[in-house]
């Protein structure tokens, strides 16, 4: 194989580490993306056994949004094994303890059901904020664009972008409201 | 005279007891334990290997066509079209390439791959599919109103 050749094919079986920010997002729409880039389904030569799959990071993990009342009506089941040791923890009890679990699930309950699920979980890393430790953050090779865009917080802008932005209407000045 | 009627009600039977059993021991050669030494036992397994092994044929078809469009979808995506959006759109063309040249192509030939991906995307630009303008149309007067 010429060298071009070898240098082609190891950039084809590389593993990227891939970036994504889910403040604001819905974890259930963000774990159905993250799945493809787990298992490989991103790439042409794709095949379950063929170990392509990807890393992904998760930053800011704390600021998911799930829709509706989920925060209040979700519950997770865990069992212990002992007698008695079923508990049902709604989804914003959850969240507090710890803030990386609703992803976590998520993407877990989204990929097959097979042997390989533990291993392209493994390679899921989900951080609260977006402090990263450095080892992870100088491996990261690529970023998954945001599925939902993130407005911008009224509280944000500046007095000056506020005086300047575009009025349809504005009372008169003389115009005394009660 | 000779009595020849007797002689013809001998017939040659059965005797191939050892050459059944060699076929079958012969399919079970690398099986784990009695499986593959004892024909009773044997007969069973070699029997569901079999069976298996018809049901496969057309399965394999399945299951290759499924891993050929979950490539396609892989090299489409990465190119900025999608599966359906090229399949219709080569179809519609008249690029009649089916799924094992598609996902060879995607794998072994990217340059091709992506000629027909920017091809896609030229076709149902034309269209009108990739912009809220609409189809785009010649010769018609819209004096800016639409």
């Amino acid at each position: 194989m010429s060298a071009a050749r070898r240098v082609q094919q190891w950039a084809t079986f590389g593993r990227m580490w891939y970036l994504y920010d889910a403040k604001w997002q819905n974890p259930f729409h963000t774990a159905n993306k993250i799945k493809d880039y787990l298992t490989g389904s991103t790439k042409p030569i794709y095949h379950p056994l063929n170990d392509c799959g990807d890393h992904v990071v998760v930053i800011n993990s704390r600021d998911i949004a799930m829709p509706g009342i989920e925060w209040e009506k979700r519950v997770y089941f865990h069992h212990t094994g002992y007698p008695g040791g079923a508990s049902w923890t709604l989804a914003w009890e959850l969240h507090q303890k710890d803030p990386t679990l609703v992803l976590r699930k998520a993407v877990y309950n989204q990929l097959s059901k097979n042997l390989l699920r533990r291993g392209r979980i493994a390679r899921l890393h989900i951080f609260p904020d977006d402090k990263i430790p450095d080892s992870i953050l100088q491996n990261i090779s690529g970023q998954i664009r945001q599925l939902r865009p993130v407005p911008k917080r009224l509280d944000h802008y500046s007095e000056e972008e506020v005086k300047n932005f575009p009025k349809v209407f504005d009372w008169p000045r003389e115009y005394i409201i009660q | 005279m000779v009595i020849t009627s007797p002689t013809l009600f001998a017939r040659a039977r059965g005797g191939d007891r050892f050459w059944k059993r060699r076929r079958i021991l012969s399919l079970s050669a690398h099986y784990f334990g009695r499986k593959k030494n004892c024909y009773s036992i044997a007969i069973k397994y070699v029997n569901r290997a079999l069976r298996y092994s018809t049901i496969a044929r057309r399965q394999k078809k399945l299951d290759l066509r499924a891993l050929w469009k979950a490539r396609i979808t892989g090299g489409s995506e990465e190119l900025g079209t999608s599966y359906n959006s090229m399949k219709y759109t080569l179809n519609d063309i008249g690029i009649g390439l089916d799924h094992k040249i598609l996902q060879n192509m995607a794998i072994w030939e990217p340059r091709t791959f992506r000629g027909l991906a920017l091809l896609t995307k030229a076709k149902e630009t034309e269209k009108g599919l990739n912009s809220l303008d609409g189809p785009s149309v010649s010769g018609v007067v819209t004096r800016g109103m639409l």
